[in-house]
């Protein structure tokens, strides 16, 4: 059991040790990364506001990740209301299909969008924007499905019963009762689509790439502290919009 | 009968049994159209492409040609990155079933009450998405300055170069990965009924015996869905490939993609693409249904052997 621990000991701190060093040098007050930094600086901060392809970059991704997100919750909704309300035949063949292009590559989906965007002359950008909605959407889906089973099927037909319209229960009866469902569903939606890299890269525009574009095109060739910045920022996003995201998924639990 | 079956539990679950409606359907339209147009009709064309004599997207292909696929067998390259890129998947399924094994081996005898907070760690390989990631390893790898080789150096074993190598790529797609076997682990251990590991060492088993005759063999279903999934996992990964191997080491997906959007060359993109697919899933299955297999005749071993112990 002494052995078992100091080797859980070792993989902790090969699980943490990348995020470690990225946050630790961003803070170097040298012009080269080390680790442990030396001195205490905020300098990296400031300079990567003033780059020009970061800044584009994290428009970029704001943007595609907002507008997936709305594509994602208003399909998500409607998938999985027809998956939750509804018994026919085929119904777990398309459950299954739904979920199909979650777990392809996504340097594949990438390919054949690109392929197919040249061929049939749609533009790249919404290629792009496809391609995120595609691999988005599976997990939007299974987030609301799983909190439309938890809504108790009898208050949509009171509701219905005592006459209300069917817009009318949707909005004042199963809206209000999902919501924490679709806040978790929208918030992982856009935490996906912003750290997409693949699809984003093989379908790039040719003067902005996204957020995390951008940054592996530097990574690729150098690494130095403004990066090390850049990353840390990149961190930080993740993490709050994944406690946004839990939080959601917790009071949709409780609901 | 099974329609009058499907139509009982619809009514136990109290659903209304429409099965007829076009309700569903409408709803489902927008998502299976988008399936349709923006998956599966590019697909088509992606290995539709694999077979076309030309090199350019914008051309359409005249005839139908195998070319592309002999070039796989016959050149070096493609032969190189396909063998590694196999190579790289099991060097990550091993790798992470081998630490993925000891975290939760540990979790299963340290009893603890707080499981979930030390499984919150393994999350945070996750949260970095794979651009940092990468960079992380490639700060603690770089040669001579990174820590890992400052501390290597320290040591007297002097320094290893990682960077721009086979192994600093596997080495950050095990740090990714490893929590996907960590889960798939735990699943099959959360049904291992202790009782029955108290009950051979109390009859006299040795901890390793306890671990390879009783331990192990319930694990297997959850071995075998963690090193699949770390298997698919890795293969295709672009961002560290490119990252962590800089260029240096030939692997599928830094080939495919310098194949296509570096020399244009879709034709022999899609086929290296299309039949590292097809093949990493025939090699998946195959052990998949050999493992099963295996677990089958395990189980039924046990069964022989239960009446046995018991006379």
């Amino acid at each position: 059991m002494a052995t078992l621990r100091f080797l859980v000991a070792l993989i902790y701190i090969f699980v943490l040790a990348p995020a470690v060093v990225v946050i630790g040098s961003a803070f170097t007050t040298t012009t080269y990364i080390t680790f442990p930094p030396e001195g205490f600086t905020l300098d990296w901060f400031t300079q990567l506001f003033q780059l020009e392809n970061f800044r584009g970059g994290f428009l970029l991704s704001v943007r595609i990740a907002a507008l997936t997100t709305l594509i994602d919750l208003i399909l998500g909704l409607l998938a999985a209301y027809a998956l939750v309300r509804f018994r026919y035949r085929g119904q777990n063949g398309v459950r299954m299909a739904l979920l199909v292009p979650a777990l392809t590559p996504s340097l594949l989906i990438g390919f054949a969008l690109l392929n197919f965007s040249i061929r049939s002359g749609i533009p790249s950008s919404f290629a792009l924007l496809m391609g995120h909605v595609l691999i988005t959407l599976p997990l939007a889906i299974v987030i609301i499905t799983q909190s439309l089973e938890r809504l108790d099927h009898d208050l949509e037909n009171a509701a219905l019963s005592l006459g209300a319209h069917e817009l009318e229960t949707f909005r004042f009866v199963v809206f209000p009762a999902i919501r924490p469902g679709l806040t978790a569903a929208g918030t992982f939606a856009f935490l996906l689509s912003f750290d997409q890299l693949p699809i984003s890269l093989i379908l790039k525009d040719v003067a902005q790439g996204t957020f995390p574009v951008e940054l592996f095109n530097y990574i690729r060739y150098e690494i130095n502290p403004v990066l090390s910045a850049v990353s840390t920022l990149f961190i930080v996003i993740n993490l709050v919009l994944t406690v946004i995201g839990l939080l959601a998924v917790r009071r949709a639990g409780s609901a | 009968m099974t329609a009058t079956l499907e139509a009982h539990q619809a009514v136990g679950r109290k659903q209304p049994a429409r099965r007829w409606s076009v309700g569903p359907w409408l709803l489902l339209l927008p998502s299976l159209l988008l399936i349709a147009v923006f998956y599966i009709i590019p697909f088509i064309g992606f290995a539709h492409w694999s077979f076309g004599p030309e090199k350019s997207a914008t051309d359409q292909p005249t005839f139908f040609t195998t070319y592309y696929y002999e070039q796989l067998v016959t050149s070096k390259l493609y032969r190189t990155a396909f063998l590694n890129t196999l190579k790289l998947g099991l060097a990550v399924t091993i790798g992470c079933l081998v630490l993925g094994y000891i975290v939760v081996l540990f979790l299963h005898h340290s009893q603890t009450r707080h499981t979930d907070l030390y499984l919150a760690f393994f999350f945070i390989p996750m949260q970095l998405s794979a651009v940092v990631r990468a960079f992380g390893w490639k700060v603690l790898l770089t040669e001579p300055n990174g820590l890992v080789n400052r501390g290597l150096s320290a040591l007297g074993l002097g320094t290893i170069p990682f960077v721009n190598t086979f192994w600093g790529v596997a080495i950050s797609l095990i740090h990714v990965n490893l929590l996907f076997m960590i889960l798939a682990l735990l699943v099959s251990f959360r049904k291992i009924d202790r009782s029955l590991e108290s009950a051979a060492s109390s009859l006299g088993a040795r901890s390793w015996s306890v671990f390879f005759h009783v331990t192990l063999p319930l694990s297997l279903p959850g071995l075998i869905t963690g090193t699949v999934v770390v298997f698919i996992l890795s293969i295709f990964e672009l961002v560290t490939a490119t990252i962590m191997g800089g260029g240096r080491v030939p692997l599928v997906p830094t080939v495919v993609f310098d194949l296509i959007l570096g020399t244009v060359n879709w034709a022999q993109g899609t086929a290296l693409a299309l039949t590292t697919v097809v093949v990493s899933l025939l090699l998946v299955g195959g052990y998949y249904l050999g493992m099963r297999r295996l677990l089958y005749e395990e189980r039924l071993g046990t069964r022989k052997a239960t009446p046995r112990g018991d006379a």
